[in-house]
Protein backbone atom coordinates (compact mmCIF):
# COMPACT_ATOMS: atom_id res chain seq x y z
CA UNK A 1 0.00 0.00 0.00
CA UNK A 2 3.22 2.34 0.54
CA UNK A 3 3.45 1.80 -3.16
CA UNK A 4 0.26 2.96 -4.39
CA UNK A 5 0.41 6.05 -1.52
CA UNK A 6 3.64 7.48 -3.26
CA UNK A 7 2.58 7.37 -6.44
CA UNK A 8 -0.33 8.52 -5.56
CA UNK A 9 1.69 11.57 -4.07
CA UNK A 10 3.85 12.06 -7.04
CA UNK A 11 1.27 12.00 -9.43
CA UNK A 12 -0.56 14.43 -6.86
CA UNK A 13 3.00 16.75 -7.24
CA UNK A 14 2.74 16.42 -10.76
CA UNK A 15 -0.52 17.67 -11.64
CA UNK A 16 0.08 20.95 -9.39
CA UNK A 17 3.78 21.07 -9.32
CA UNK A 18 4.13 23.24 -12.92
CA UNK A 19 2.33 25.81 -11.10
CA UNK A 20 4.38 25.95 -7.97
CA UNK A 21 7.51 25.42 -9.36
CA UNK A 22 6.61 28.51 -11.27
CA UNK A 23 5.42 30.57 -8.31
CA UNK A 24 9.56 29.40 -6.65
CA UNK A 25 11.10 30.55 -10.10
CA UNK A 26 8.91 33.92 -9.97
CA UNK A 27 9.80 34.86 -6.51
CA UNK A 28 13.79 33.73 -6.97
CA UNK A 29 13.60 36.47 -10.40
CA UNK A 30 11.87 39.09 -8.51
CA UNK A 31 14.71 38.50 -5.60
CA UNK A 32 16.91 39.55 -8.36
CA UNK A 33 18.65 35.49 -8.85
CA UNK A 34 19.83 35.37 -5.30
CA UNK A 35 22.62 32.62 -5.01
CA UNK A 36 25.19 31.70 -2.02
CA UNK A 37 24.68 34.34 1.47
CA UNK A 38 22.57 36.38 -1.00
CA UNK A 39 19.92 33.03 -1.12
CA UNK A 40 19.99 32.32 3.12
CA UNK A 41 18.98 35.92 3.58
CA UNK A 42 16.08 35.19 0.63
CA UNK A 43 15.57 31.97 2.13
CA UNK A 44 12.83 33.02 5.28
CA UNK A 45 10.84 35.46 2.90
CA UNK A 46 10.94 32.45 0.19
CA UNK A 47 9.28 30.23 2.35
CA UNK A 48 6.46 32.50 4.15
CA UNK A 49 5.38 33.57 0.73
CA UNK A 50 5.94 29.89 -0.69
CA UNK A 51 3.50 28.63 2.53
CA UNK A 52 1.03 31.86 1.59
CA UNK A 53 0.83 30.78 -2.13
CA UNK A 54 0.46 27.09 -1.52
CA UNK A 55 -2.41 27.78 1.29
CA UNK A 56 -4.14 30.26 -1.47
CA UNK A 57 -4.02 27.25 -4.52
CA UNK A 58 -4.90 24.80 -1.27
CA UNK A 59 -8.03 26.89 -0.65
CA UNK A 60 -8.59 26.91 -4.24
CA UNK A 61 -8.52 23.52 -5.25
CA UNK A 62 -10.24 22.66 -2.43
CA UNK A 63 -13.35 25.08 -3.20
CA UNK A 64 -13.28 24.11 -7.00
CA UNK A 65 -12.08 20.24 -6.79
CA UNK A 66 -12.85 18.83 -3.73
CA UNK A 67 -14.40 15.62 -4.87
CA UNK A 68 -10.82 15.16 -6.80
CA UNK A 69 -9.14 14.73 -3.39
CA UNK A 70 -11.37 11.44 -2.55
CA UNK A 71 -9.24 9.79 -4.79
CA UNK A 72 -6.36 10.38 -2.43
CA UNK A 73 -8.39 9.25 0.89
CA UNK A 74 -9.56 6.08 -0.61
CA UNK A 75 -5.86 5.57 -0.54
CA UNK A 76 -5.83 6.37 2.89
CA UNK A 77 -3.74 9.91 2.43
CA UNK A 78 -5.56 12.70 4.10
CA UNK A 79 -5.32 15.85 3.03
CA UNK A 80 -2.92 17.41 4.82
CA UNK A 81 -0.59 15.03 4.39
CA UNK A 82 -0.89 15.50 0.66
CA UNK A 83 -0.54 18.92 0.48
CA UNK A 84 2.09 18.84 3.03
CA UNK A 85 3.99 16.01 0.95
CA UNK A 86 3.33 18.34 -2.16
CA UNK A 87 5.15 21.54 -0.53
CA UNK A 88 7.98 19.23 0.77
CA UNK A 89 8.48 17.61 -2.61
CA UNK A 90 7.83 21.45 -4.03
CA UNK A 91 10.93 22.66 -1.99
CA UNK A 92 13.12 19.82 -2.72
CA UNK A 93 12.72 20.72 -6.28
CA UNK A 94 13.31 24.39 -6.10
CA UNK A 95 16.55 23.85 -3.95
CA UNK A 96 17.79 21.12 -6.78
CA UNK A 97 17.56 23.72 -9.49
CA UNK A 98 19.22 26.42 -7.48
CA UNK A 99 21.76 23.92 -6.90
CA UNK A 100 22.27 22.77 -10.30
CA UNK A 101 22.29 27.10 -11.47
CA UNK A 102 24.83 27.45 -8.90
CA UNK A 103 27.04 24.79 -9.74
CA UNK A 104 26.71 25.41 -13.66
CA UNK A 105 27.86 28.93 -12.59
CA UNK A 106 30.86 28.31 -10.98
CA UNK A 107 32.27 26.01 -14.27
CA UNK B 1 -14.24 -15.69 7.29
CA UNK B 2 -15.58 -13.73 10.79
CA UNK B 3 -17.69 -11.33 9.99
CA UNK B 4 -16.94 -7.72 10.71
CA UNK B 5 -18.89 -5.08 11.97
CA UNK B 6 -18.89 -1.22 11.61
CA UNK B 7 -21.58 1.15 13.41
CA UNK B 8 -21.98 4.22 13.12
CA UNK B 9 -23.46 6.21 15.93
CA UNK B 10 -25.01 8.88 17.44
CA UNK B 11 -23.61 10.95 13.88
CA UNK B 12 -24.72 14.44 14.40
CA UNK B 13 -24.34 17.20 11.87
CA UNK B 14 -24.98 20.63 11.69
CA UNK B 15 -24.74 23.74 9.48
CA UNK B 16 -24.92 26.87 10.32
CA UNK B 17 -27.01 26.17 13.31
CA UNK B 18 -29.18 23.60 10.71
CA UNK B 19 -29.79 20.17 12.09
CA UNK B 20 -28.34 17.77 8.85
CA UNK B 21 -28.15 14.75 10.94
CA UNK B 22 -28.82 14.65 14.26
CA UNK B 23 -29.82 10.95 15.57
CA UNK B 24 -28.30 8.28 13.38
CA UNK B 25 -27.35 4.82 14.00
CA UNK B 26 -26.28 2.47 11.35
CA UNK B 27 -24.94 -1.33 11.59
CA UNK B 28 -22.98 -2.71 8.06
CA UNK B 29 -21.11 -5.71 8.00
CA UNK B 30 -19.54 -8.47 5.87
CA UNK B 31 -22.20 -10.47 4.03
CA UNK B 32 -24.57 -7.76 3.59
CA UNK B 33 -25.52 -4.90 1.49
CA UNK B 34 -27.22 -2.00 3.43
CA UNK B 35 -29.69 0.55 1.53
CA UNK B 36 -29.66 4.14 2.53
CA UNK B 37 -32.77 6.23 1.03
CA UNK B 38 -34.15 9.84 1.82
CA UNK B 39 -35.23 12.22 0.06
CA UNK B 40 -32.79 15.27 -1.65
CA UNK B 41 -30.89 16.89 0.48
CA UNK B 42 -32.17 14.62 3.89
CA UNK B 43 -27.82 14.25 4.60
CA UNK B 44 -27.06 10.72 2.75
CA UNK B 45 -23.69 11.71 1.36
CA UNK B 46 -23.22 13.90 4.39
CA UNK B 47 -23.20 10.84 6.46
CA UNK B 48 -21.50 8.42 4.10
CA UNK B 49 -18.32 10.95 4.76
CA UNK B 50 -18.76 10.89 8.02
CA UNK B 51 -18.54 7.27 8.03
CA UNK B 52 -15.83 7.35 6.25
CA UNK B 53 -14.05 9.58 7.90
CA UNK B 54 -13.55 12.89 5.52
CA UNK B 55 -16.33 14.96 7.13
CA UNK B 56 -16.45 16.07 10.78
CA UNK B 57 -20.30 16.88 12.38
CA UNK B 58 -20.88 17.71 16.02
CA UNK B 59 -20.42 14.34 16.96
CA UNK B 60 -20.37 11.02 15.43
CA UNK B 61 -18.82 7.62 16.53
CA UNK B 62 -18.32 4.72 13.95
CA UNK B 63 -16.70 1.41 15.84
CA UNK B 64 -15.50 -1.28 13.96
CA UNK B 65 -15.77 -4.80 15.52
CA UNK B 66 -16.64 -2.47 18.44
CA UNK B 67 -13.58 -0.28 18.48
CA UNK B 68 -13.98 3.47 17.63
CA UNK B 69 -12.14 4.61 14.85
CA UNK B 70 -11.97 8.64 13.76
CA UNK B 71 -11.08 8.20 10.37
CA UNK B 72 -11.70 4.45 8.96
CA UNK B 73 -10.41 5.72 5.64
CA UNK B 74 -7.00 6.70 7.64
CA UNK B 75 -6.37 2.67 8.18
CA UNK B 76 -5.83 0.38 5.55
CA UNK B 77 -7.67 -2.75 3.95
CA UNK B 78 -10.65 -1.15 6.23
CA UNK B 79 -13.12 1.03 3.69
CA UNK B 80 -13.05 3.24 0.25
CA UNK B 81 -15.96 5.64 -0.62
CA UNK B 82 -17.30 6.36 -4.13
CA UNK B 83 -18.83 10.16 -4.12
CA UNK B 84 -21.75 10.89 -6.30
CA UNK B 85 -19.40 12.42 -8.66
CA UNK B 86 -17.01 11.91 -10.76
CA UNK B 87 -13.65 11.91 -8.74
CA UNK B 88 -10.74 9.99 -10.51
CA UNK B 89 -8.21 11.57 -12.57
CA UNK B 90 -8.69 11.86 -16.36
CA UNK B 91 -5.36 11.28 -17.51
CA UNK B 92 -4.02 8.23 -15.77
CA UNK B 93 -4.39 4.94 -17.79
CA UNK B 94 -7.06 2.47 -16.23
CA UNK B 95 -4.56 -0.42 -15.66
CA UNK B 96 -2.89 2.22 -14.07
CA UNK B 97 -5.77 3.28 -11.79
CA UNK B 98 -6.58 -0.61 -11.38
CA UNK B 99 -2.93 -0.71 -10.19
CA UNK B 100 -3.27 1.81 -7.45
CA UNK B 101 -6.42 0.82 -6.08
CA UNK B 102 -4.92 -3.05 -6.26
CA UNK B 103 -7.81 -4.02 -8.08
CA UNK B 104 -6.81 -6.57 -11.00
CA UNK B 105 -7.50 -5.69 -14.04
CA UNK B 106 -8.52 -8.94 -15.22
CA UNK B 107 -11.52 -8.67 -12.74
CA UNK B 108 -13.17 -5.79 -14.35
CA UNK B 109 -13.23 -7.22 -17.15
CA UNK B 110 -14.76 -10.77 -15.98
CA UNK B 111 -17.30 -8.83 -15.08
CA UNK B 112 -17.43 -6.21 -17.68
CA UNK B 113 -15.74 -7.94 -20.76
CA UNK B 114 -16.41 -4.85 -22.78
CA UNK B 115 -13.86 -2.65 -21.07
CA UNK B 116 -10.98 -5.13 -22.39
CA UNK B 117 -9.85 -2.87 -25.27
CA UNK B 118 -9.71 -0.01 -22.32
CA UNK B 119 -6.95 -1.18 -20.50
CA UNK B 120 -4.06 0.86 -21.35
CA UNK B 121 -6.26 4.04 -22.46
CA UNK B 122 -6.72 7.13 -20.67
CA UNK B 123 -10.05 7.25 -18.64
CA UNK B 124 -11.02 10.65 -20.23
CA UNK B 125 -11.08 8.76 -23.26
CA UNK B 126 -14.00 7.09 -21.85
CA UNK B 127 -17.53 8.09 -22.29
CA UNK B 128 -19.16 9.18 -18.96
CA UNK B 129 -20.90 6.26 -18.19
CA UNK B 130 -17.57 4.12 -18.55
CA UNK B 131 -15.78 6.72 -16.64
CA UNK B 132 -18.36 6.26 -13.99
CA UNK B 133 -18.73 2.47 -13.74
CA UNK B 134 -15.22 1.76 -13.95
CA UNK B 135 -14.71 4.17 -10.65
CA UNK B 136 -17.65 2.07 -9.13
CA UNK B 137 -15.57 -1.09 -9.85
CA UNK B 138 -12.64 0.05 -8.60
CA UNK B 139 -13.92 0.76 -5.25
CA UNK B 140 -16.48 -2.60 -5.34
CA UNK B 141 -13.39 -4.77 -5.92
CA UNK B 142 -10.98 -3.14 -3.74
CA UNK B 143 -9.25 -5.12 -1.60
CA UNK B 144 -11.15 -3.72 1.64
CA UNK B 145 -13.65 -4.93 4.16
CA UNK B 146 -16.44 -2.26 3.73
CA UNK B 147 -17.76 0.25 0.63
CA UNK B 148 -19.99 2.97 0.65
CA UNK B 149 -21.42 3.43 -2.61
CA UNK B 150 -23.49 6.96 -2.89
CA UNK B 151 -25.32 6.60 -6.62
CA UNK B 152 -23.12 4.26 -8.11
CA UNK B 153 -26.65 3.73 -10.68
CA UNK B 154 -26.02 7.52 -12.10
CA UNK B 155 -25.34 7.69 -15.85
CA UNK B 156 -25.33 4.09 -15.99
CA UNK B 157 -27.45 2.27 -18.98
CA UNK B 158 -30.00 0.06 -17.90
CA UNK B 159 -28.21 -2.87 -19.34
CA UNK B 160 -25.24 -2.00 -17.04
CA UNK B 161 -26.95 -1.48 -14.16
CA UNK B 162 -27.94 -4.93 -14.23
CA UNK B 163 -24.23 -6.80 -14.71
CA UNK B 164 -23.33 -4.05 -11.46
CA UNK B 165 -26.08 -5.68 -9.24
CA UNK B 166 -25.02 -8.90 -9.94
CA UNK B 167 -21.39 -7.76 -9.41
CA UNK B 168 -22.81 -5.75 -5.80
CA UNK B 169 -24.47 -9.03 -4.98
CA UNK B 170 -21.12 -10.96 -5.52
CA UNK B 171 -18.89 -9.01 -3.67
CA UNK B 172 -21.27 -8.79 -0.44
CA UNK B 173 -19.79 -12.57 0.11
CA UNK B 174 -16.58 -11.02 1.93
CA UNK B 175 -17.37 -7.00 2.10
CA UNK B 176 -20.24 -5.29 3.75
CA UNK B 177 -21.80 -2.83 1.21
CA UNK B 178 -23.81 0.79 2.11
CA UNK B 179 -25.58 1.49 -1.07
CA UNK B 180 -27.17 4.89 -1.53
CA UNK B 181 -29.00 5.87 -5.36
CA UNK B 182 -32.59 7.53 -6.36
CA UNK B 183 -33.16 4.01 -8.05
CA UNK B 184 -34.89 3.02 -4.86
CA UNK B 185 -35.87 0.18 -6.65
CA UNK B 186 -32.61 -1.47 -7.34
CA UNK B 187 -31.86 -0.17 -3.57
CA UNK B 188 -34.11 -2.38 -2.11
CA UNK B 189 -34.16 -5.07 -4.60
CA UNK B 190 -30.37 -5.32 -3.30
CA UNK B 191 -30.18 -4.30 0.23
CA UNK B 192 -30.83 -7.02 3.44
CA UNK B 193 -31.28 -4.00 5.60
CA UNK B 194 -32.56 -1.16 4.74
CA UNK B 195 -32.41 2.43 6.46
CA UNK B 196 -34.41 5.52 5.92
CA UNK B 197 -33.01 8.99 6.88
CA UNK B 198 -36.32 10.85 7.83
CA UNK B 199 -36.92 14.64 8.87
CA UNK B 200 -34.94 15.63 10.61
CA UNK B 201 -32.08 13.54 10.15
CA UNK B 202 -33.01 10.20 12.13
CA UNK B 203 -32.37 7.27 10.75
CA UNK B 204 -35.26 4.75 10.25
CA UNK B 205 -34.99 1.22 9.93
CA UNK B 206 -37.18 -0.69 7.48
CA UNK B 207 -38.86 -3.51 8.65
CA UNK B 208 -41.51 -3.64 6.11
CA UNK B 209 -39.80 -2.00 2.90
CA UNK B 210 -42.45 -1.98 0.90
CA UNK B 211 -45.22 -0.58 3.00
CA UNK B 212 -42.68 1.63 4.97
CA UNK B 213 -41.21 3.25 1.93
CA UNK B 214 -44.81 4.60 1.60
CA UNK B 215 -45.38 5.45 4.88
CA UNK B 216 -42.45 7.23 5.40
CA UNK B 217 -43.56 9.50 2.39
CA UNK B 218 -40.63 8.56 0.37
CA UNK B 219 -43.12 7.39 -2.45
CA UNK B 220 -46.62 8.13 -3.02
Amino acid sequence: MMKQRLQAILYFYQSVGLVTGLISLTLWIIAQLPLSEDFQRFLPLYLILKAVTDFLLWRYLRKHHQVQLFFYTNLGISELRLYMSAFLLDLAAFFVVIAIIKLFLSI
Amino acid sequence: MKTQLLEADSMWLEYNGKKILQSIYIKMETGKVTGLLGRNGTGKSSLLRMIFGTLRGQNQSVRINGEYIAKPYLHAGIIRYLPQSNFMPKNLKVNHLCELYRVRFQDVTDHFPEFDKYEKHLLGKLSGGEIRLIETLLILLSPVHFVLLDEPFTHVSPLMVEKLSTVIHEQKENKGILLSDHAYQHVTDLSDDLYMIVPIGRSVLLKNPEQDIKSLGYTS
